[in-house]
C-alpha cells in the first residue's frame, strides 16, 4: 500500500511515537511518502501536495 | 459501505469532541475505533460514559495507546475508564485495517493541559 | 451518493490551518478537482476568519457545512453567529458520514 504522512505542525514531524509508527508500516513493505505541510507555502507545494493525496491509497494527516 | 475510520488523538481538551465525533460515524453505521495517546481522560461525566457505551454497542472501541503514557495515566484510563489496552503495533495494524484514517485535533501539549481545562 | 473520485473531502479539526485549507482549495480547482469541507469542535471558530468567505464562494452550498452542536458547545448562537451559513450548512457529524460516502479521497486538517 502507498501511504501519504502528512505533517500539519513540526512537532508532529519531530515525534517519537509517529516515527516508530511510520518504521513499522516500512517494515511490513509499505510505502511510505511524506509531507510537511507546516512548510508548505507556494502554489506548487500544494499543487504537489494534492497530486500526493491522489498517488497515495490512503491519507494519515498527523496533528 | 460500512467503512471502517480511526481517530487518533493527542491534545487532551480534543478527547471529548473526537470520541463524539468517532460516535457520529458509528451511528452512521461505520465501524469507528479510537486511540488516545499520551493523555488521561477528562473526569467522568455521563454524557462521556454513555458515548463510550454506545460506541461499543455499535461495535467499536477506544483504545489506550499505554507505551506513550505514564504509569499513572495508564492506570486511570484502563482502570477508571475501562480503556481497551493498545501497542503502537496495533495502531499500525488498524491503520493499515481502516478506510479512513482521522488525526484528530492538534498535538500533544508539551506540559500537561491544566486541571481549569479537565 | 455515488463516490466522486475527482473530490476531496477535508475534515477540519485544527482552528489553525485556515491558510493551507484555502491554498488546498485553490490547488484543487486548478486540477478541475473537488471539495467537500466540514468543520468540527474548535475548527467552527474558522467562520470568523478573514478567508472564511472567499472559501464559501469557492464552493457550492451543499459542500461546505460546519458541526453546529460543536458551534453551539463553543458558546456561539447558531441564528446569530452563523455567519451567513445556511440551514443545510450547520449540520451534525451525520454530514462526515456522508462526505466520506460521497468523496474518492480525504484529508484531515
Amino acid at each position: 500500500m502507498k501511504l501519504l504522512s502528512v505533517y500539519r505542525h513540526m512537532a508532529s514531524a519531530e515525534n517519537e511515537d509517529i516515527k516508530k509508527i511510520i518504521a513499522k508500516l516500512k517494515e511490513k513493505g509499505h510505502e511510505i511518502v511524506e509531507f510537511n505541510l507546516f512548510e508548505a507555502n507556494s502554489d506548487a507545494d500544494y499543487d504537489r501536495l494534492v497530486d500526493l493525496i491522489w498517488e497515495a491509497d490512503k491519507t494519515i494527516s498527523w496533528w | 459501505m460500512s467503512y471502517k475510520v480511526c481517530f487518533l488523538i493527542a491534545n487532551r481538551p480534543y478527547i471529548t469532541d473526537g470520541l463524539r465525533s468517532a460516535l457520529g460515524l458509528a451511528v452512521e453505521n461505520m465501524y469507528s475505533y479510537s486511540f488516545i495517546f499520551y493523555q488521561k481522560m477528562p473526569a467522568k461525566t455521563e454524557y462521556l460514559e454513555e458515548n463510550l457505551a454506545w460506541i461499543r454497542d455499535m461495535e467499536g472501541e477506544v483504545y489506550a495507546v499505554t507505551e506513550t503514557m505514564d504509569e499513572e495515566t495508564k492506570n486511570y484510563n484502563l482502570q477508571e475508564w475501562g480503556l481497551a489496552e493498545a501497542t503502537l503495533d496495533e495502531v499500525v495494524d488498524k491503520i493499515l485495517e481502516c478506510d479512513f484514517v482521522v488525526g484528530y485535533g492538534l498535538p500533544a501539549q508539551k506540559i500537561q493541559a491544566p486541571p481549569q481545562c479537565a | 451518493m455515488a463516490n466522486d473520485p475527482d473530490k476531496l473531502g477535508i475534515f477540519v479539526t485544527s482552528p489553525a490551518h485556515m491558510k493551507e485549507l484555502v491554498k488546498i482549495v485553490e490547488a484543487l480547482q486548478r486540477k478541475g478537482k473537488k471539495a467537500k469541507i466540514f468543520f468540527t469542535f474548535k475548527s467552527t471558530h474558522l467562520v470568523f476568519h478573514p478567508d472564511f468567505n472567499k472559501l464559501k464562494t469557492m464552493l457550492p452550498e451543499e459542500d461546505l457545512a460546519i458541526c453546529v452542536a460543536a458551534f453551539a458547545c463553543e458558546g456561539f448562537e447558531p441564528e446569530y453567529h452563523n455567519q451567513g451559513l445556511t440551514a443545510n450548512q450547520m449540520r451534525t457529524q451525520a454530514f462526515h458520514g456522508e462526505m466520506l460516502e460521497e468523496v474518492g479521497k480525504y484529508l484531515v486538517l
